[in-house]
């Protein structure tokens, strides 16, 4: 395949409530090794896929949040319900699915932020950020500083959109809106996860949300004309199967052609193979998690 | 910000320059502990938290050894040197106290089989009580057990007597002590605690209490410039942050029998350790030897004390009504009324409350110490046995 497009995004991604394995999303980039995936799990044993990985791997075994200290990890039952937060906002959830949280095992840990960890890595920079954490994933944003968070990209995140959340003081879609809006960020997707209605009539509730948020156009300003930037977001913007803004992306570089430090075409070439083979990958079966209503 | 439950400024004792270094946020880090300048010569101390507990301890005592040389000789002058010392010696010894807990706070690791010890749990730690209810079953077991020592108390009751310490009883047969284990076992309040404070919660200290109406014990005690109780009397914080209490009743208690009672928005309002560290100390005499001195010189070494290590962490007695402090205490006050059985479990060093101020029906309740296992505990007490203190 033509590297052309990974060669000049180089992009840098952080998986923060990292599982078992890479984000689909992200897999044909993960695959060239000139992007760098970081992973983040307080568990760093669940990560040991990284290793086997063609791209550079990073690996942060910390809990993460906003500011640092010592605070209680709750370990539930399952892998995929432990947060820093207690799930006590809805009571009623526990005793449906009690195997699910229960037993808990509460724990010291002491956090860190995304700021200090990416400084220890030397790090300057990160381009696109996943957050599944069971609701700090807000928090997690807020340690990370002002110039990383200004360079960054793409946040994808899981989001409660309960009232309350079952984790409590879980931050939700509003929380997400009041502190990415200002920074320039807007809503590129949700994929809505929908809990099963007792009746079969009946519509299915949603209950949490995979929200993206990207830097559009409008709110890049003198960075819209960046080649550099532009190419990370023409190949993030194809990795999300964001395939009109990627266009736009190729259309602000055909204006700007005879500038460009490279050649378009290889780039245009790449970016038709990429997406070849994520046409592929869906019609064997392959799973993207933005192609998937979930019930 | 001050809070109005911050026990100086319940005394009106205001101060503007940035005396406390010490805030809530920084309490949850271990070993990051500024003493405040509370006096001159108290300077500024900050203890990393790269410390092993022993290093940690060694400026601690370094800085209190330097307030009591500093000092010593103006309360030897009035023949307080050695309450002076002991004073001083209390005062590290409650800062060990929670530097210990913070120790444990820092490898605790708790399991927590149920909702209700989960919720319990979080609510424990987020407001420093919790309430729960014991069967019926439960209780009439308990009762009838308890009932050679109930008929003891009662009787005196009946005698006339009115003294806290002849109408409780602090020793409690083997037979109680377990049947007591097997309740709190089963009801998850270990748990509960144990996850609320970071620290293993055990069942260990009881004491079964009869109020009564005739007690003068709260009502002879006037604020100055008022000739009747405070109608804040008995608000206090307890001396110790290693021991957890539940206060289960065993009568049906209404609103004119003593009922417990807390106020929520004290929960960890005290800003300075130090100063939480001397309220008590002040408090409880067994810490210091006043019988070494006279009347006179007691209030002659309560008066060279700095004034704001000169606190009480019983002020609820002091404070006189209608002051904005009472009235911020009284209508932040939550009363426990209940059956027999209702137990509300709280953290009494973190925690304004009282009770017990029986005004017309007796209330009998038994009070459970629930003592955190603190590994690190021994080991500071033999470095608090060791210094110069």
């Amino acid at each position: 395949m033509n590297q052309k497009l990974f060669e000049l995004s180089k992009l840098v991604f952080v998986d923060c409530g990292a599982s078992y394995f890479p984000p689909d999303t992200w897999l044909a980039a993960l695959g060239s090794p000139l992007s760098h995936l970081i992973l983040v799990d307080p568990n760093g044993q669940n990560l040991t896929y990284a290793s086997n990985m063609p791209c550079k791997t990073s690996i942060i075994p910390k809990a993460l949040h906003s500011i640092e200290g010592l605070k209680t990890i709750y370990m539930a039952n399952t892998d995929s319900g432990s947060s820093l937060l207690p799930p006590v906002g809805r009571p009623q959830c526990i005793g449906v699915n009690p195997g699910y949280f229960l037993p808990i095992t509460a724990k010291s840990i002491l956090t860190s932020t995304l700021c200090r960890e990416l400084d220890f890595l030397s790090i300057p920079v990160i381009d696109c950020i996943k957050l599944d954490t069971q609701g700090t994933e807000l928090s997690i944003l807020q340690g990370l500083d002002e110039c990383r968070l200004n360079d960054l990209l793409f946040i994808e995140a899981e989001v409660s959109l309960q009232n309350p959340p079952i984790h409590k003081n879980a931050a939700g879609l509003s929380d997400f809106a009041s502190f990415l809006e200002p920074q320039g960020f807007e809503i590129a997707n949700i994929r809505l996860s929908r809990s099963e209605p007792k009746d079969g009539n009946s519509l299915p509730r949603p209950h949490e949300c995979d929200v993206l948020y990207i830097r559009t156009r409008l709110l890049l300003g003198e960075r819209w004309n960046n080649p550099e930037i532009l190419c990370k977001l023409l190949l993030l913007a194809n990795l999300y199967y964001l395939y009109d803004y990627a266009d736009e992306i190729i259309d602000k570089f055909l204006c700007i052609q005879n500038s460009l430090p490279f050649d378009l075409n290889s780039l245009l070439t790449s970016q038709t193979e990429l997406r070849s083979q994520q046409s592929l990958y869906l019609s064997n079966g392959g799973l993207s998690l933005w192609h998937r209503d979930s019930a | 910000m001050a809070s109005p439950f911050d026990p100086l400024i319940q005394l009106g004792k205001h101060y503007n320059e940035p005396l406390l270094l010490f805030s809530q946020e920084k309490l949850d880090d271990p070993y990051l502990f500024a003493i405040d300048e509370a006096y001159n010569d108290l300077c500024g101390l900050i203890i990393s938290s790269s410390c092993t507990p022993v290093e940690a301890a060694s400026p601690l005592i370094f800085n209190v050894n330097n307030l009591l040389k500093s000092r010593i000789k103006s309360f030897e002058d009035i023949g307080a040197g050695l309450n002076w010392r002991c004073f001083v010696k209390n005062i590290a010894r409650l800062l060990f106290e929670k530097i210990s807990l913070l120790d444990a706070q820092h490898s605790s690791n708790c399991i927590i089989n149920t909702e209700s010890e989960l919720l319990n749990g979080i609510a424990f730690r987020e407001s420093g009580f919790f309430t729960f209810w014991f069967t019926s079953d439960d209780i009439y077991i308990l009762k009838k057990e308890l009932k050679p020592i109930l008929s003891a108390l009662k009787t005196r009751v009946l005698e006339g007597q009115s003294s806290r310490a002849v109408l409780s009883q602090n020793k409690m047969p083997r037979s109680i002590v377990e049947t007591l284990q097997r309740m709190f076992d089963r009801s998850g309040i270990l748990s509960a605690v144990s996850l609320g404070i970071g620290a293993s919660a055990n069942l260990s200290g009881f004491a079964l209490e009869i109020s009564v109406p005739h007690a003068t014990w709260w009502v002879n005690r006037f604020p100055e410039g008022q000739n009747k109780p405070a109608r804040t009397a008995y608000f206090h914080r307890d001396e110790s942050c290693l021991v957890p209490k539940a206060l289960l009743y065993l009568s049906d208690v209404e609103d004119d029998s003593g009922p417990f009672s807390v106020c929520p928005a004290s929960f960890k309002q005290e800003t300075s350790p130090v100063v939480a560290a001397a309220s008590r100390v002040f408090w409880h005499p067994h810490n210091l030897p006043e019988n070494t001195l006279d009347k006179y010189q007691v209030i002659q070494f309560t008066d060279n004390l700095p004034k704001e290590l000169n606190v009480n962490s019983h002020y609820g007695f002091d404070l006189p009504d209608n002051t904005s402090a009472s009235d911020a205490i009284l209508n932040d006050e939550t009363i426990f009324c209940g059956h027999s059985g209702t137990c509300v479990v709280f953290d009494g060093y973190n925690l304004l409350h009282r009770g017990g101020l029986c005004r017309n029906s007796p209330r009998i309740a038994l009070q459970v110490m629930l003592p955190l296992h603190i590994p690190t505990f021994n080991k500071w007490m033999q470095v608090l046995s060791e210094s110069a203190l």
